[in-house]
């Protein structure tokens, strides 16, 4: 019996001890931004708003368009650069990449390649949309994993994006 | 040593099982599960480029190239099986696969474009173009130990000297540095940031020796988090960190930080 409940309490401590090990992998700092399924494809020109993390910037004549990471385009009066101003913000939900040609934005709209037509600054107008053309991964801006309380989202939401945990 | 008795047994064995839900339960709140999306073939930036042929996409198996209304004009099978991302300049196109990554250079004709055979086959993670007769990589990957400590190294390749329109010259005197850095260039000059010391750096490679010429800034130093750079224009910079921007003047004495946003 005395052999049995020593055998067992090593059993169990190596068991719970073999859990520890992964407590050591570091976690990410960031934590997911969702929106519903139903919104994902609705791009939308808003106003000026704070920026969460800006990846891309490109110019545009008197304008910059600055991309921030996952949630839409920030433009910027830009015409005298010591006194840049925010003017609007385009909401792309999923977008994490972009150029510039022609006053026409080249982007992606979650998996859906969009042609935005900014010749109105004001009022973009997308011009044309393929579905499907990406299998995008929108991953942690520090590459780590996220904790297991931030995994698990809630049905019919999608990661667009991610931002700093507050302490 | 004193005989235990069933009783005895019985408390050892409920001791023993609570103490082992602790411990579970402890080490399950710690433990951490997996992305979301743990796909490895899937994009996540820079797959989306433009160059004089026109605006070119991959998705993973083919590159498109496609024309200002974003119609397809042609489409190219990966060379690399896999593209991820990719770079583009007039003159060459570097991708990004799962198991290759490879450096072609682009024959224009007419509307189409085709690839000449590989120039290049090294384990890059990004890729930066530049058509006077440089190209810079920059390599990425993570150190092993649990302080995953990023190590990047800048290769920049260069072709000056070389005759053919097939070689590359790697020095990997030019710049080797172990940070987590990213880069612009442009016309032989390579831009780069260096988190760790919160500076920017510039390589002139228009000199004969190569200078890394640093730039006191004001901002904090940054640990981890996104920052990048974009060239706006000839004489224009961007340095972004999170959610601040920060504009600089490009003069042939360095770089003048103008305003921040």
């Amino acid at each position: 019996m005395r052999f049995i409940v020593i055998l067992s309490f090593f059993f169990l401590l190596i068991s719970a001890c073999g859990n520890t090990s992964d407590s050591r992998v570091i976690h990410s700092a960031y934590k997911p931004i969702l929106i519903e399924n139903t919104k994902i494809n609705e791009c939308v020109w808003e106003g000026e708003k704070a920026s969460n993390q800006l990846v891309i910037t490109r110019r545009m004549g008197q304008y910059l368009l600055s991309l921030d990471y996952g949630l839409g385009i920030h433009i910027i009066d830009a015409q005298d650069l010591n006194h840049p101003r925010k003017i609007g913000f385009y909401r792309i939900p999923a977008c994490i990449d972009f150029e510039v040609k022609n006053q026409r934005v080249y982007a992606n709209n979650y998996r859906d390649f969009i042609v935005v037509d900014f010749s109105n600054i004001n009022s973009p107008n997308i011009i044309k949309r393929d579905p499907n053309m990406f299998l995008i991964n929108i991953k942690t801006p520090d590459g780590l994993t996220v904790f297991e309380s931030f995994k698990k989202t809630p049905t019919g939401t999608t990661i667009i994006s991610y931002e700093k945990i507050k302490p | 040593m004193k005989k235990l008795n069933r009783k005895h047994h019985l408390i050892f064995c409920v001791v023993l099982s609570v103490l082992w839900f602790v411990i579970v339960s402890i080490t399950k709140k710690l433990e951490p599960f997996p992305d979301v999306d743990t796909s490895k073939d899937a994009l996540n930036g820079d797959f989306i480029s433009i160059n004089q042929n026109g605006v070119w996409i991959t998705d993973i198996y083919e590159i498109k190239v496609l024309d200002d209304d974003g119609n397809i004009k042609q489409s190219i099978n990966s060379p690399t099986n896999s593209c991820l991302k990719f770079a583009v300049s007039d003159s060459f196109v570097g991708f990004h696969g799962n198991c290759e990554k490879s450096i072609y250079k682009i024959n224009s004709n007419n509307q189409s474009v085709s690839l000449s055979s590989r120039l290049n086959n090294n384990a890059v993670s990004e890729i930066y173009l530049a058509d006077t007769n440089i190209l810079a990589i920059n390599s990425y990957g993570f150190s092993e130990g649990k302080n995953y400590k990023n190590v990047s190294d800048l290769r920049v390749y260069s072709r000056s000297n070389v005759s053919s329109d097939y070689g590359f010259n790697y020095s990997s005197a030019l710049l080797s540095i172990i940070c987590d850095a990213h880069c612009e260039m442009d016309r032989g000059e390579v831009y780069y940031f260096l988190s760790q010391n919160s500076e920017i750096r510039k390589i002139d490679f228009n000199q004969k020796n190569m200078i890394h010429q640093s730039f006191s800034q004001s901002f904090e130093r940054v640990n981890k988090g996104f920052y990048n750079m974009n060239k706006l224009s000839d004489n224009e910079m961007v340095l972004m960190i999170d959610n601040k921007m920060y504009f600089y003047e490009i003069s042939p004495l360095g770089l003048f930080l103008k305003s921040t946003l």
